[in-house]
């Protein structure tokens, strides 16, 4: 069964680097350049085994993101974040995994295994 | 009975003092009723010093205020530089790892781009830990520097370091001896730690002419310490203290690169961890730097 | 016009500007009078001495008496401006003659700002014809 991952990064260069990258082995991907393009994509039925999530995005940051779907049905899907900034604390459900930039492919990869869910959610 | 010029040499000596300390007790009034003309003009002119040395002051503050903003805002800024500059240093590096991947599936990857790969990651690696630099810059300068401590073996993460730079010291002609001991265990930053011992094995590599460098271990009782030793160029006694100190460089820059930060930084995470970082080292003789840390940091 | 008892900026309207600086005026070759205002401001201190640099443009030597009568104590910012100005024509003074009058207040202002510029020459004068003649001499 095909891991799902939806990339949500305003960057496109960066979006498309890990697009290309979880592709090649074997994730399947979807992209939002936005917290609000997520949202959409979600209320439209996708489901996705992990979210990675940049922090620094317009309009809608990554914190206002996580709290917008923690308190619903979509607040069951892992979220990995991608930040310049260094660890702070406790991550906020439901955050599992702070992914520091820069970030290697090895790193990147462990994470995904550890935070994936097996099954997509209902 | 004192005369008069006698109780005037008082007063001026009087008010000469309390202006000294700040504090002025002449007013208009007392000018004004002073009996001759010439304490007038004495009292008038303390008056004036006094005002003066007020106005100076008062400047000095503003000056010093108007510095601190501008540190502040330096910092500020070297922070957000740094945070900007890791997205793409992250894209790059994303591109780089999977560039092999893609040369073998175009049958492109022989030796030459495997080179040339390498030597692009090590760039890319080096303008991360410049960006690192410039972001602990402005979080020490700040004072929001955080460490975070967790049960380790310091042989190790000095180990591991050593391990690392296998390839960097091999290439500039040095041999890399690792001390090895038993193990140390105690309360440490891990990543801190081995952001300093990192600082001084590269300066190892970098002024050690080629020549064998060595790192150690101890344990001291409380303390234990770890120490990196090199032949090369040597530091001059008269630049030992200034190596420490933020943007400081004691090797002519024509010859050697770098923000002359590494030292700084060191010791600053050192000292926060409650330990002390030390060189012994003389011209062409090379040096041994060694940073002294309580087991529980 | 009457200039009042209050210190001018640069909100000034332009016939107060006009009487500032007629306030300073050329008396012979060489020889200038500065009529100083009651309560000197950074811009009457500005406004007043750019003009006697006006009057005085291209001399390599000349003298001025500046009449202190009647003018309030200054803080020491202006103070401080003042002998920033001074001490710009300084080079060029041959003498400097302050007329106080008798306001010992002043003569002591007079004299601290003569010590702290160094001038070449200067005197304190009860009148503006005493002044006048001390800066003849020194011009001799």
């Amino acid at each position: 069964m095909t891991t799902n991952i939806m990339v949500i990064d305003d960057d496109p260069d960066l979006r498309e680097t890990l697009r290309v990258l979880l592709v090649e082995n074997g994730f399947g991907v979807s992209e939002a350049a936005g917290g609000q393009e997520a949202l959409d994509l979600l209320a439209a039925g996708r489901r996705p085994n992990l979210i990675l999530l940049d922090l620094t995005m317009p309009e809608m940051s990554g914190w206002q993101f996580l709290l917008r779907i923690r308190d619903t049905d979509l607040g069951t899907i892992p979220v990995v974040i991608m930040t310049a900034r260094p660890a702070v604390g406790t991550l906020p459900p439901p955050a599992k995994e702070l992914l520091r930039k820069p970030f290697d492919r090895a790193t990147l990869f462990a994470a995904i295994a550890r935070c994936a869910s097996p099954d997509p959610s209902p | 009975m004192r005369s008069a010029e006698q109780r005037l040499v008082e007063q001026v000596l009087q008010h000469i003092g309390e202006i000294s300390v700040g504090r002025c007790s002449i007013t208009d009034e007392m000018i004004a009723a002073e009996r001759d003309a010439s304490s007038q003009e004495i009292m008038a002119g303390l008056l004036m010093l006094h005002e003066d040395l007020e106005y100076g002051r008062q400047r000095q503050s503003a000056l010093l205020e108007e510095l601190r903003r501008a540190v502040h805002v330096r910092d500020e800024f070297l922070s957000v530089a740094s945070h900007e500059l890791r997205t793409p240093i992250t894209t790059l590096v994303l591109q780089i790892d999977d560039l092999p991947r893609l040369l073998e599936q175009k049958g492109a990857l022989d030796n030459d781009t495997t080179r040339r790969m390498k030597t692009i990651r090590r760039q890319v690696d080096r303008l991360t830990a410049l960006v690192t630099a410039l972001v602990d810059v402005s979080r020490i300068t700040s004072g929001k520097l955080s460490l975070s401590k967790e049960h380790a073996d310091l042989v190790e993460i000095v180990r591991s370091v050593a391990e690392r730079f296998g390839d960097d010291a091999q290439r500039s002609g040095s041999s890399l001896r690792f001390a090895d001991h038993e193990p140390i265990w105690g309360e440490f930053d891990v990543s801190r730690v081995d952001q300093v011992a990192t600082n001084l094995l590269s300066n190892a590599i970098r002024y050690g002419l080629g020549k064998p460098i060595a790192v150690g271990v101890a344990a001291n009782g409380q303390r234990c310490s770890f120490w990196v030793a090199d032949q090369g160029i040597g530091i001059p006694p008269e630049h030992q203290t200034r190596i420490f100190q933020q943007f400081e460089r004691a090797a002519p820059s024509t010859n050697y690169s770098g923000l002359g930060l590494g030292l700084w930084i060191s010791r600053q995470l050192v000292e926060a961890m409650g330990g002390t970082i030390s060189v012994r080292s003389a011209v062409d003789a090379g040096s041994v730097f060694t940073v002294e840390i309580p087991h529980q940091t | 016009m009457q200039i009042e008892s209050r210190p001018y900026g640069a909100d000034a309207a332009a016939d107060e500007i006009e009487a500032l600086r007629a306030r300073v005026w050329k008396v012979e070759d060489r020889l200038f009078v500065y009529d100083e205002v009651p309560v000197q401001s950074l811009f009457t201190l500005d406004l007043l001495f750019d003009r006697l640099e006006e009057l005085a443009a291209g001399l390599d030597r000349f003298a001025y008496v500046v009449d202190l009568r009647g003018v309030k104590r200054p803080g020491a910012e202006v103070r401080e401006r003042l002998k920033q100005r001074v001490d710009r024509l300084n080079p060029r003074l041959a003498h400097v003659a302050a007329v106080v009058g008798n306001n010992v207040v002043i003569r002591a202002v007079a004299k601290l700002a003569a010590f702290a510029i160094g001038f070449r020459s200067f005197t304190s004068n009860v009148s503006v014809e005493d002044g006048l003649e001390a800066c003849r001499r020194a011009l001799r």
